[in-house]
């Protein structure tokens, strides 16, 4: 009797540690194969790898976009709104709801002679024309310099624009692997309202950014 | 009321186990086997875990474990606990509870029986089936989680994921074949080779070419004609002889044979190379015999039959390791005549004699030596080809046939007919030579009289010589022991003779000198000091006269008194016919022979003998000996087996014992009285034939080796092939003869005496 005792005690527990776990509230988003990671709210959908290369293949007919794609190590698109294609992903027009990109790939050629020199002269315009709208070219720059993510030399930026009237910001970070082989590219952006209204979730995906590279890189 | 007793003492009474039948409730389980299966899944569960919280460094213990649990084969795991703790616990409930207990047991009753109403087979079909969904769910499972898809679609794109992996998978294909590529070439490699195919009219040999062996040669010209005619025999209900064993000494022509029917048939001839099955690994030779056989089997049916030859059958049909005691082939003309270090113990007797005086040291011929070893399954698959289970060949036949439900067909008559020769035919495993397999044995001996004389004259017309037919019969006459290829080397030695004296021509003389040249070896070419080769020579002289005089089943070959080794000169005889059995009267003769030597010694030189006699006392004890001990020829009736005599220590010299009796006395006495009988009849022929010992000691004397036809011609003092015997006839040659003789005896007896120079021979 003892003994069946002892036994139906040690299946409650299991059946407690079991129950205690509750439902989380983030979704931790990465791979280890990537080396990329960050929080992103439960509930945020992501758009088919499939799907997103498929697109991409059919942009990348243009110089430089099958390049990009050869280039490609791991990439994911992720959005707080449902049923997010990704010629809305990528187009111009500001979001409803917050956008996040995520790649890694290896830097071409001339970049990887370009990142020998000054990062943030090299990087700043990989996702947007920042130099070019410094000299007021539409885009606001509201931050763009160089600094230090895990251990790895990076660039942060805030750009502003305006498109049919409405206002959106897009946060970048673009983080260089150890042997300057890699660009780690992370961006989020929405409109002005979507950000005031999802400004912890932009604040907490921006903070929880982690890079630890992958063995190959 | 008294205990129970027990096993020991002082403990208690434990009782018997409990049958499982008389159980009320189920048997306890230990904790840890109430346990090891939960703690499994709970531990594959915990690593799922682990694995998670290490790939992403912002993942939580709590968020993993959720996450882990609530997909894929995490919350799998969670699921196999419980249904293992609801398990445990029904147990638990079943050791407690009788009743619950005994309801499970009706249960499972009702279940065995519904499952006993269908026949075990279609139960192992209904459960074959079952595996196979399980099987293929859980692959297509796994499959399923590597390229996203559910179970169901995995199972029905599986041709399209197929054809998707099947460069990797051709590459995994390709990669295990080149593997396996170097063993089969490895084997296909070795595994040929020894084998060679003749094609009708490539072999010139033809069954003339063939003598000396008429008996056999017919036999095999039948078996030939059965395969090329195989209605003959078959449409009177018979079947065509498959296998021809040729047995028999080496150099009798078997391989001979083979070649002429090589020569003479229609069909193709395969020529088994007797190498071609000793292998560096095994499985080779398995793998050649198979080989073989289906080569045979194409021409065979190709060509209507074809034969294959095994030569020196015994490297492939021997299981190895057998002894073989292959006394009827050790021809009188070898190492016997040379076998005795003081003198040639043995060539003065009859050739039973030495047959007789050869089981003492019995030759042993190990068949694993010279046999091959067949623990590598080649003789197996040989008696297998040869005749095992006819089976259907062929894929199609075999497999495709028997899947349409329709019976495979059966294969057609292949004619192959064997032949196979050795020397060694105690070391064949006797499966080979069964009927079915080898239907027919034909001995290959030795040629006779009429065969030998066909023989040197189909060899000797191939050269130029003026050799007389009488000649050549005397030649047959004088070498009975031996086979063509003997023949063949000992006229080709004789060319050889001739082409060193000069001459183009083979002459009588040539052929008598290559026969001793080949029988007896070279001499040394050293000589003995004048008084030791007149001892030498009245010793041999003395075994000549008394063979001559007495021996009457036999002529002598060659006496001679040239070195060869350690021996110091012999007397060889030659025996008249083939005989099997020798008689008391015989045996004694053979003795007396032995004797002689003693006998002369002691009788021309005062009483005294040389040490050369040892040998040839030994071979007439032992000739003695064995006839008293083995033939009843002695004062007993009791015979012993040639083992016992042997171990005796009679003829070792040693404490007579046979059977832990003692010897001594009854036969020890019976064999000395002989031989002191024996001795008294050497003295005796020695006496009357003093005049002819003295002849012949001269003439081995100045002539060294003399044959024994002129042997013959100076005891009968008449002219003879090369030596004029005539000449010892003369009183003056003898009175020489006599003279010469006491000079050397009288030399003896002194220190550093000389004996005089050897009377010359009227020229």
């Amino acid at each position: 009797m003892r003994k069946v005792a002892t036994f139906a005690v040690g299946v409650i527990a299991a059946v407690l540690v079991l129950s205690g776990c509750s439902v989380p509230t983030v979704n931790h988003v990465g791979e280890g194969s990537a080396g990329m990671f960050f929080d992103l709210p439960r509930g945020w959908q992501s758009i088919s790898p499939d799907v997103l290369k498929k697109a991409q293949t059919s942009w990348g007919s243009t110089d430089g976009g099958q390049a990009y794609l050869d280039a490609l190590k791991w990439q994911g698109v992720w959005s707080g709104a449902d049923g997010l294609t990704p010629q809305q992903a990528f187009s111009n027009a500001a979001p409803e709801h917050p956008v996040v990109y995520a790649s890694v790939r290896s830097l071409y050629d001339v970049e990887v002679q370009n990142v020998a020199g000054d990062v943030l002269t090299a990087l700043q315009d990989v996702v947007l024309p920042v130099s070019a709208a410094a000299s007021g070219d539409g885009l606001d720059v509201v931050s763009n310099q160089s600094y230090v993510q895990n251990g790895l030399d990076a660039v942060k930026q805030q750009v502003s624009w305006a498109t049919n009237g409405v206002s959106q910001t897009i946060d970048v970070r673009l983080v260089l692997s150890t042997k300057k082989k890699l660009l780690f590219t992370f961006w989020i952006r929405c409109s002005d309202v979507c950000r005031d209204q999802n400004s912890t979730a932009i604040a907490n995906a921006l903070d929880t950014l982690t890079i630890k590279e992958p063995s190959v890189g | 009321m008294a205990e129970k007793s027990n096993l020991v003492d002082g403990l208690p009474d434990v009782g018997s186990r409990v049958r499982d039948e008389d159980r009320t409730t189920r048997k306890p389980l230990a904790p840890f086997d109430r346990l090891k299966l939960i703690l499994l899944w709970l531990g594959l569960w915990v690593l799922q875990i682990w694995a998670a919280l290490v790939d992403n460094p912002l993942q939580t213990l709590n968020d993993a474990a959720y996450y882990v649990t609530s997909a894929g084969a995490g919350r799998f795991l969670i699921l196999l606990t419980f249904v293992e703790a609801l398990r445990q616990f029904h147990f638990v409930f079943a050791e407690w509870n009788a009743k619950y207990y005994g309801w499970w047991q009706r249960l499972f009753a009702r279940n065995e029986k519904f499952a006993n109403r269908f026949s075990p087979w279609t139960r192992f079909r209904v459960s074959r089936i079952f595996k196979w969904v399980v099987g293929v769910y859980a692959i297509a499972a796994v499959v399923g989680s590597f390229v996203d898809l559910s179970p169901f679609e995995t199972i029905i794109r599986s041709p399209q994921l197929a054809v998707q992996a099947l460069p990797f998978a051709l590459q995994i294909v390709f990669y295990m074949f080149l593997a396996i590529i170097q063993f089969v070439a490895i084997f296909y490699f070795l595994s040929r080779g020894g084998i060679e195919v003749y094609m009708p009219d490539d072999v010139k040999t033809r069954f003339s070419d063939v003598w000396g062996q008429d008996a056999v040669l017919e036999r095999v010209k039948e078996n030939i004609l059965f395969l090329e005619n195989p209605d003959a025999i078959e449409s009177r209900g018979g079947h065509v002889p498959g296998g021809i064993l040729l047995w028999g000494p080496p150099g009798t022509g078997k391989t001979l044979m083979a070649e002429a029917v090589a020569g003479e048939t229609g069909r193709p001839y395969v020529f088994v190379d007797p190498g071609a099955f000793v292998n560096m690994f095994f499985g080779i030779g398995v793998l050649k015999v198979k080989g073989l056989f289906r080569k045979l089997r194409k021409l065979a049916l190709r060509y209507g039959g074809v034969i294959v030859f095994f030569d020196e059958a015994d490297t492939l049909g021997s299981r190895g390791g057998q002894v073989s005691q292959s006394r009827a082939f050790t021809p009188l003309s070898e190492s016997y005549t040379l076998s005795n270090h003081s003198c040639n113990g043995r060539a003065y007797a009859s050739e039973m004699g030495n047959a007789i005086l050869a089981d003492e040291d019995r030759k042993v011929v190990m068949g694993g030596m010279g046999g091959g070893r067949s623990f590598d399954g080649t003789l197996q698959a040989l008696l297998t080809e040869l005749s095992g289970l006819k089976k259907p060949r062929g894929f199609l036949n075999r497999i495709v046939r028997r899947t349409l439900g329709m019976r495979p067909k059966q294969p057609p008559k292949y004619r192959i007919l064997v032949m196979m020769a050795t020397n060694m035919p105690d070391s064949l495993d006797p499966a080979l030579l069964r009927p079915g397999r080898i239907d027919r044995i034909y001995r290959v001996g030795y040629p006779s009289k009429e065969g030998r004389i066909e023989t040197y004259r189909n060899y000797l017309n191939k050269v130029t010589h003026n050799l007389t037919t009488e000649q050549i019969e005397s030649l047959a006459t004088i070498s009975p022991y031996s086979t063509g290829a003997t023949i063949k080397d000992t006229v080709n030695e004789a060319l050889v003779i001739a082409i060193r004296e000069g001459r183009d021509t083979v002459e009588y003389a040539d052929v008598i000198k290559a026969k001793s040249l080949k029988q007896h070896g070279l001499p040394d070419g050293g000589a003995y000091v004048d008084r030791e080769r007149h001892s030498v020579a009245l010793h041999e002289a003395c075994h000549a006269v008394t063979m001559y005089r007495l021996q009457h089943n036999s002529v002598i070959d060659v006496a001679t008194i040239e070195r060869r080794g350690d021996v110091g000169g012999f007397v060889s005889p030659i025996p008249l016919e083939d005989r099997f059995v020798q008689w008391k009267s015989e045996v004694d003769t053979d003795v007396v022979t032995f004797i002689a030597s003693l006998a002369g010694e002691q009788l021309f030189y005062d009483g005294d003998h040389t040490q050369g006699v040892g040998g040839d006392m030994a071979a007439a004890t032992s000739l003695v000996t064995r006839g008293m001990l083995s033939h009843a020829m002695g004062p007993t009736l009791r015979a012993f087996n040639a083992s016992t005599v042997a171990n005796s220590g009679l003829l070792l010299g040693g404490v007579p014992l046979v059977q832990g009796l003692s010897m001594e006395g009854e036969i020890a006495e019976a064999i000395e009285e002989r031989l002191q009988e024996l001795y008294s009849k050497a003295v005796a022929v020695l006496k009357k034939n003093r005049a002819e010992v003295l002849a012949v000691t001269h003439a081995l004397e100045t002539y060294r080796t003399i044959s024994g036809e002129d042997v013959a011609a100076v005891i009968e003092g008449r002219p003879g092939p090369l030596v004029d015997g005539s000449v010892y006839a003369t009183k003056q040659m003898k009175k020489a003869l006599e003279d010469y003789h006491t000079a050397a005896v009288a030399a003896h007896k002194v220190r550093d005496g000389r004996p005089p120079a050897l009377p010359e021979l009227p020229a």
